[in-house]
């Protein structure tokens, strides 16, 4: 496969980890414009996991999402009281506070005589576990896509538990849900602990993608777009924020369709969006629509082999 | 007893929305409250079950005091609740709309709840329809099978008939006493008097947040306490003129 493609490729698994985290903010409710935090944390540690610690990948990503989730619900105790702008606002400041700590944090340690770890606003280098390893860019994309495959498979389990409509109903009307017997704190806290894990699960493939990340990496455009690829690509489905990854750098920015004005036309494109689909393109009714269309296709399929074996008798 | 209110008073700034309301229901019984549009009906409702917190006063439920206790707590122990405005997760079926109310025990016992919640509501033919396709009668005995759902002691209806048709109204009447009546408490806000002589044996009025003692609903109706609340000051030579 051509390097680019396969570049592309895993720049959208990454990515859908970070849109993901924020859709699952947008269920319960909330606007962050802060998951580029979490993501920050979870390169961090995940990269520490594998370059300082000489752990395997594996659990350094392990660590990136634990990291992520932990901290993710020490933020949410503090802020999911908080409703609307100010919540949104909260979590930016987090997100920079925490942009600003990466650039004053340095911790190095001596591997093979090289001093390697986060170095403050130089930023953290030699995360070269695929190199080592011998991992082609081929084999680790086709890892991020089979990782993004079984998280999605986990959402649609997700959604069909008591805990995924909870969550919805939650974030649709909170009192209402509260007069169903939803704690709806609770399931808010677990909803940010879960997006603190999916952003540091991010975080951690990026930093072996990239092999070096810097603060600037995770600063408020991040954020911003992580939060636009579920309002492009719809709240009904988990599959939503992944059609609004693909619809930014696989067809905008990887296409080069409007260089020079993708963040325009991007932009235009939320703005449009908000106005006449408010949800999304895989907006609730639409996923409903899609699954009751499939229903009556199986279901026609189904009876005429009915009819077919019929027949043969 | 079901319920017990104790000198229940709730403030919104400088204005007594409930005024030392004291009132009692047994289990089974049906209440229904009357009053003008802002006499506090609906605060009621919403310090019952948790929404505003009294600023004086006590709530007793089957012999436990709720009083400030979180909404989620006060619909886990058995009190369900429906809307002046119907109040539904519009993009979710009518089934998952259910569910959360049924979910107290076992996933398949869940199901079976829930799908007698629908069949006593008339609804088993629509469960996988978007709640907010459905027509607002629809949408009305959606929240009363919700509430059923719960499997509550005490349902709180506000206004059930609101914006329906006759026909409507009759057909959830008789829903509300097949289904909700045998099965719980039940306090009823209502305007249309038919509507509370047909489900409630007694009433009260609640008039600037000050409540009635209960009283059939004819004898409430020919009282000129309720003419006074509704209709303004009785002059017993004139009749009936509005206050101010």
């Amino acid at each position: 496969m051509d390097d680019f493609i396969v570049g592309v490729l895993a720049n959208i698994g990454i990515v859908s980890f970070v849109a993901l985290s924020a859709y699952v903010l947008l269920l319960a409710g909330e606007v962050s414009f802060g998951q580029q935090a979490f993501f920050g944390l979870g390169a961090y540690a995940a990269g520490m996991g594998t370059a300082m610690l000489k752990w395997p990948l594996a659990p350094a990503l392990l660590l990136g999402a634990i990291v992520g989730a932990s901290t993710a619900a020490l933020v949410g105790r503090a802020t999911l009281r908080l409703t609307g702008l100010t919540f949104a606002m909260a979590t930016l400041a987090f997100a920079e506070m925490m942009r600003i700590a990466f650039e004053l944090f340095s911790f190095q340690v001596e591997v093979a005589g090289v001093p390697v770890g986060p170095k403050g606003p130089d930023g953290f280098g030699d995360i070269r576990y695929l190199f080592e390893n011998e991992i082609t860019p081929a084999q680790y994309m086709a890892g991020i896509w089979v990782l993004l495959a079984v998280t999605l498979a986990a959402f649609a389990g997700f959604d069909r538990s008591r805990y995924g409509r909870a969550l919805r109903q939650a974030g649709t009307d909170p009192l209402l849900a509260e007069l169903q017997g939803v704690r709806v704190v609770r399931v808010r806290l677990v909803a940010a602990a879960a997006a603190g894990a999916l952003a540091g699960l991010g975080g951690g493939l990026y930093a072996h993608l990239l092999t070096y990340v810097e603060p600037g990496n995770f600063n408020i455009m991040l954020g911003v777009h992580s939060l636009a690829y579920g309002l492009i690509g719809g709240l009904g489905t988990a599959l939503g924020p992944v059609l609004g990854v693909l619809i930014d750098i696989g067809l905008l920015e990887s296409s080069r369709l409007f260089a020079g004005y993708r963040m325009i036309v991007f932009g235009g494109l939320v703005a449009v969006l908000l106005i006449v689909r408010p949800r999304g393109l895989l907006d609730e009714r639409a996923v409903h629509r899609l699954g009751a269309f499939c229903k009556g296709l199986l279901d026609a399929v189904a009876a005429r082999r009915f009819d077919g074996s019929l027949r043969r008798r | 007893m079901l319920l017990r209110l104790e000198g229940l008073t709730v403030r919104f700034g400088g204005v007594e929305a409930l005024s030392a309301v004291d009132l009692s229901l047994a289990p089974g019984q049906s209440l229904g409250l009357m009053g003008p549009n802002g006499c506090g009906k609906t605060t009621l409702f919403n310090a019952i079950s948790g929404v505003v917190r009294p600023d004086a006063g006590r709530v007793l439920f089957r012999g436990h005091d709720i009083t400030g206790l979180p909404v989620h707590d006060i619909a886990r122990l058995g009190i369900a609740r429906t809307f002046q405005t119907v109040r539904l997760f519009a993009h979710m079926t009518v089934r998952d709309n259910v569910r959360p109310a049924a979910a107290q025990g076992h996933p398949a016992e869940e199901g079976r709840i829930v799908e007698r919640a629908l069949e006593a509501a008339g609804l088993a033919a629509k469960c996988d329809t978007l709640a907010g396709e459905l027509p607002l009668g629809e949408q009305r005995r959606l929240e009363i099978a919700r509430a059923l759902a719960r499997s509550p002691h005490l349902v709180l209806m506000d206004e059930p008939t609101a914006g329906l048709n006759p026909e409507e109204t009759d057909a959830l009447v008789k829903l509300i006493a097949d289904a909700v009546r045998p099965a719980a408490g039940l306090m009823l806000i209502e305007h249309k008097p038919d509507v509370i002589a047909a489900l409630c044996p007694m009433a009260i009025l609640l008039d600037r947040g000050h409540a009635t003692a209960a009283a059939p609903p004819a004898e409430l109706f020919a009282s000129d306490t309720f003419r006074r609340a509704y209709l303004g000051v009785i002059d017993r030579e004139g009749g009936a003129r509005p206050c101010g």
